[in-house]
């Protein structure tokens, strides 16, 4: 390991290591997702409503879905506030681009769980 | 301690002419990872707002219309391209972190590698959904 001295960045609690986990763990959980989805999508072969309706009407389904949605908003928060924080200056607007982020990212996982249990 | 030529840091050579930097191809593949990531956030909506259609008949019907559209077919590409590359340049930073491919030459070819075959999977994908 790299000895960093004690908080490198101001404020910062710990070096980002959470931060680094969490960005590669919501990762395997999408990639997972997204291959067993192909291969579903491959073999049933989906054509029309109803078939598509068959492969989405259950729990399991839901709940897989549901647990790579949230994976992704994670995902995407930690890649946003890279991007803010590498590109955009000024505090204030930085500041406010991450709340806007933050919300709309809640927003999408309320959305998520309204669209899959279709509330 | 760095052993370089101590410089006043105010003095540094900069260079930020975006058009005379020769971009090596992992630079490439990681700059593009970035923009893809982005491109993926800002069209959460639209994703998200497609897969609400598709649970009712009616929306269902319309997205399928929605595909015969070239106005939709074309951006409907760049975003599978940008999910396949940013899956792609993923599995790459996870071997890298394993501390595979860390080599200049392998981490050349291992970058090509994922440019060209995120390329050549968005047009497998473009041929088998069309």
């Amino acid at each position: 390991m790299v000895n960093l001295p004690p908080r490198a960045v101001a404020g910062a609690k710990h070096h980002g290591s959470y931060e680094w986990l969490l960005q590669r763990f919501t990762a395997a959980i999408m990639a997972i997702y997204t291959l067993g989805m192909i291969s579903l999508l491959m073999i049933r072969q989906p054509d029309g409503y109803s078939e598509w309706v068959a492969i989405t009407d259950n729990n399991t389904w839901r709940f897989g879905t549901l647990l790579t949605l949230l994976s992704l908003f994670v995902h995407a928060w930690q890649g946003v506030l890279d991007i803010l924080n590498d590109y955009i200056k000024p505090l204030a607007l930085r500041k406010a681009l991450k709340l806007a982020t933050l919300l709309a990212l809640v927003w999408y996982a309320v959305w998520s769980v309204l669209i899959l249990w279709k509330l | 301690m760095s052993t370089g030529i101590a410089m006043p840091y105010d003095q540094r050579p900069k260079n930020l002419n975006l058009a005379s930097i020769r971009l090596p191809v992992p630079a490439l593949v990681s700059i593009l990872h970035r923009a893809s990531g982005a491109l993926i956030f800002l069209l959460l909506p639209v994703l998200l707002w497609a897969l609400q259609q598709s649970t009712e008949a009616g929306g269902y019907a319309g997205l399928v219309n929605m595909m015969d559209s070239a106005w939709i077919k074309l951006p409907l590409l760049v975003l599978i391209w940008a999910f396949i590359h940013h899956f792609l340049a993923g599995i790459r930073h996870l071997t890298l972190d394993m501390r595979f491919g860390l080599e200049i030459r392998q981490a050349r070819r291992s970058s090509k590698l994922v440019l060209v075959a995120g390329l050549l999977l968005t047009l497998l994908t473009g041929i088998w959904l069309w």
